[in-house]
C-alpha cells in the first residue's frame, strides 16, 4: 500500500470520524477513538500483522508531499471540530453547574495552556 | 471530493454539532424558566454523491420538544382546582367569624346574651336593671345583625372587585395567546421553544384563573375555550368576556345585591360555563354562599330570616303582654320591612321603648307576672311552629347555619391543601418528562467531554505523525 493510498484511506477514516462525532454519545466517541487508532496504524505503515515486515513504501518521497499536506489539512479540520466541541462542553458544564463565574456574572475561564494555532 | 467539498462538509458538521450543544445549553439556561420544556437536538443525514457535488455529512434538524400535553393538561386541571378552592377559602374566611361556632362572639353570642337577659328579667320582672339589661342586649343584637350584614356586604364588594380583576386578567392573558398565534403564523407554524414556554406558562396561569381548554391546531395556533365551550381565542381573534351584575326579572327583593354574571363577546350569559379557577370559586361564593346568607332578588337569606323571626316573634309576644302600667307591650325591635333582604341591616331596638314599657305580665288567664318574660327566655329553643324557621328552633337554625359555613370553609381549606399537593405532584411528573435535569445533563456532558479529550489526544498524535512524514520528505 503506497503512502498516497494510505493517506486516502486515512482521510476516508477521518471523514467518518468527523461525521460520527456529530452524534454526541459516549459510545460513538469510543468508536471514533478506535477509528483514529487505525489511522495512526495506517500512517505509520505498520502491517495489520505485526510479525510481517514493514511495507517497502513506508518512507515518503517528494511526490507524497501534496498528499501528506492534504491529509494534514484534514487532520487539523478535525482537530478544530473536536476543540470546538470541547470548548462547548466546558462552557456547558460551567453553565450547568453555575461554577466558574465572576461576581459580575461573567464566565471566569480556568487558566489553561495557550491553544496551538493551526494552519489549515 | 475536493477541498471545497471537504470544507463544506466540515462546516456543516461543525454547525450541526454546535447546534446540538446549543440545544443542551438552552435547556440548562432555561431550567428555571416557567413553562419551558427541554428540547432534543436532531441531526439529519445529508445526501452523499461526490459526483454531483453533494458532500454528505449531517446537518442539524429542528429541535424537538419533550413537552407532554397530557401532563400539561393535568397540571392545568389541578391549577384550576387549586384556584377555585383558594378563592373560596379566602372569601369564606371573611364570613366565618360572623357565625362563631364557639358562641363567644358575633350573632350567636348576641342572641344567647339576649335570651339570658330575658331569663334574668323573668326572674325579676320589676327590676329596672334587668329591664335595662334586656334593652341593652336587644340593642347589641341589632348592632350585631347590622355588623354581620355590613360585613357580608363588604365581602360581596370585595368578591365583585376580585371577579372584575380576574376577568380582566383572563382577557389580558388571552391577548397573550392571540399574540402567540400571530407569531406562530408569522413563523409558518415552526416550533419555537421560547414562544412555546411563554404560551404554556400563560396557559397555566390562565388555568388558575378559570377552567380553560387549550386546543392545539394543525397550523400551530391555539384555540382557547372557557369551560370547553365559550371561545376566548380562535386564531388571531380574541373574544373578551365581561362581568356584569344584574338581578332576575320580577325580583321579590329589589334592593338585594344582584347576582354576578359572566357574559361573552356577544353579550350571552356564560356564567354556567365558568367552572374552576379563581373565577369559578369567586362565582360560587358570590352567587351561592353569599345569597344564602344575605339574600338576593328571590330569597331573603338566612341572616335576614333569623333577624326577622327573632324581631317578629319578640314583638308579637311582647304585644300580648302588659307593662308595669298595664299598657299593652311595646315592640322591642324595628326593621325595614319593605324588602326581606334588608331586615338584618336595618334591625334595631325600637327608639320609643323604655325599660318600664317592657311587658313582662301575661294577662292570661291565668295572669302570670313574668309570663311574657318567661316565654321570651324560652323563645330561642322553642319548637312551636310559630317560633321556628324551616322547622327548626331559632337557635338550632342558627347553629345549622354556623355548621354549614364552617363546613364550607373547612372544605375549601382542605380542598386548597389537597389541590396544592396535586399541583405539585403534577408539576413533578411533568418535570420528569419535559423538565431539565441539571444533574443528568451535566453527567452526560462531562462524559462527552472526556470522550472528546481522548479523541483530541489521538488527533494530536496523528498530526505529529503527519508532520514527521512531511519533514522526512523535505529533509531526506
Amino acid at each position: 500500500m503506497t503512502l498516497k493510498e494510505r493517506c486516502q484511506a486515512g482521510e476516508a477514516k477521518l471523514e467518518q470520524v468527523s461525521t460520527a462525532l456529530l452524534d454526541p454519545r459516549p459510545e460513538i466517541l469510543d468508536r471514533c477513538e478506535a477509528d483514529l487508532r487505525e489511522v495512526i496504524t495506517l500512517l505509520a505503515g505498520e502491517p495489520a500483522d505485526s510479525s510481517a515486515p514493514p511495507a517497502i513504501s513506508n518512507r515518503p518521497v517528494a511526490s507524497d508531499k501534496s498528499d501528506l499536506l492534504r491529509f494534514r489539512r484534514r487532520v487539523r479540520l478535525l482537530a478544530l471540530q473536536v476543540q470546538n466541541a470541547l470548548n462547548l462542553c466546558q462552557g456547558w458544564v460551567q453553565l450547568g453547574l453555575s461554577q466558574g463565574y465572576t461576581d459580575q456574572g461573567r464566565p471566569a475561564m480556568p487558566p489553561s495552556e495557550p491553544l496551538a494555532s493551526y494552519e489549515v | 471530493m475536493g477541498l471545497f467539498a471537504n470544507l463544506q462538509a466540515s462546516l456543516n458538521a461543525l454547525n450541526a454539532f454546535q447546534q446540538s450543544l446549543t440545544v443542551a445549553q438552552n435547556n440548562v439556561s432555561n431550567a428555571s424558566t416557567p413553562g419551558y420544556a427541554a428540547q432534543l437536538a436532531t441531526l439529519n443525514a445529508l445526501p452523499f454523491q461526490p459526483q454531483t457535488g453533494l458532500t454528505g455529512g449531517v446537518q442539524a434538524g429542528a429541535p424537538q420538544s419533550t413537552r407532554d400535553e397530557y401532563l400539561e393538561q393535568a397540571v392545568r386541571y389541578q391549577q384550576s382546582t387549586l384556584g377555585s378552592f383558594t378563592a373560596q377559602s379566602q372569601a369564606l374566611s371573611g364570613i366565618e367569624p360572623l357565625f362563631d361556632v364557639t358562641g363567644q362572639s358575633g350573632i350567636v353570642a348576641a342572641l344567647n346574651n339576649m335570651f339570658q337577659s330575658f331569663s334574668a328579667w323573668s326572674a325579676s320582672p320589676d327590676s329596672a336593671a334587668a329591664q335595662q339589661n334586656v334593652l341593652s342586649s336587644a340593642q347589641d343584637l341589632g348592632m350585631s345583625f347590622q355588623q354581620a350584614a355590613a360585613t357580608l356586604s363588604s365581602v360581596t364588594s370585595n368578591v365583585n372587585n376580585n371577579i372584575d380583576s380576574t376577568v380582566s386578567q383572563i382577557n389580558t392573558l388571552a391577548t397573550q395567546v392571540v399574540n402567540y398565534n400571530l407569531q406562530q403564523s408569522q413563523q409558518g407554524g415552526t416550533a419555537n421553544s421560547g414562544l412555546d414556554a411563554n404560551l404554556h406558562n400563560t396557559l397555566e396561569t390562565l388555568s388558575g384563573l378559570a377552567g380553560i381548554t387549550a386546543r392545539f391546531e394543525s397550523d400551530g395556533s391555539v384555540t382557547l375555550l372557557l369551560g370547553g365551550q365559550t371561545p376566548l381565542v380562535i386564531g388571531s381573534h380574541q373574544y373578551s368576556i365581561q362581568s356584569s351584575y344584574s338581578g332576575s326579572a320580577n325580583p321579590v327583593n329589589p334592593n338585594a345585591p344582584p347576582a354576578a354574571h359572566i357574559v361573552d363577546a356577544n353579550g350571552q350569559d356564560v356564567t354556567a360555563n365558568v367552572v374552576g379557577g379563581t373565577l369559578g370559586g369567586l362565582l360560587t361564593v358570590r352567587n351561592t354562599v353569599l345569597p344564602s346568607l344575605q339574600g338576593d332578588s328571590q330569597q331573603d337569606g338566612a341572616l335576614n330570616q333569623i333577624a326577622k323571626q327573632v324581631a317578629d316573634r319578640v314583638n308579637q309576644i311582647l304585644a300580648t303582654g302588659l307593662d308595669s302600667n298595664e299598657n299593652p307591650g311595646t315592640p322591642l325591635f324595628t326593621y325595614d320591612a319593605s324588602s326581606g333582604a334588608d331586615t338584618a341591616q336595618t334591625l334595631a331596638i325600637n327608639p320609643n321603648i323604655t325599660p318600664d314599657t317592657l311587658a313582662a305580665l301575661d294577662p292570661g288567664p291565668p295572669q302570670v307576672a313574668n309570663g311574657i318574660a318567661l316565654t321570651l327566655s324560652n323563645l330561642g329553643n322553642s319548637t312551636a311552629a310559630a317560633d321556628t324557621i324551616g322547622g327548626k328552633s331559632i337557635l338550632d337554625f342558627l347553629s345549622a347555619q354556623t355548621q354549614i359555613i364552617g363546613q364550607q370553609s373547612a372544605d375549601a381549606t382542605s380542598g386548597q391543601t389537597v389541590a396544592q399537593q396535586s399541583v405539585t405532584q403534577a408539576q413533578a411528573m411533568r418535570t420528569q418528562v419535559s423538565g431539565v435535569s441539571l444533574d443528568a445533563e451535566a453527567i452526560n456532558v462531562m462524559e462527552l467531554q472526556r470522550g472528546y479529550q481522548a479523541v483530541s489526544k489521538m488527533i494530536n498524535v496523528i498530526d505529529g505523525l503527519t508532520d514527521t512524514l512531511i519533514n522526512m520528505v523535505t529533509t531526506p
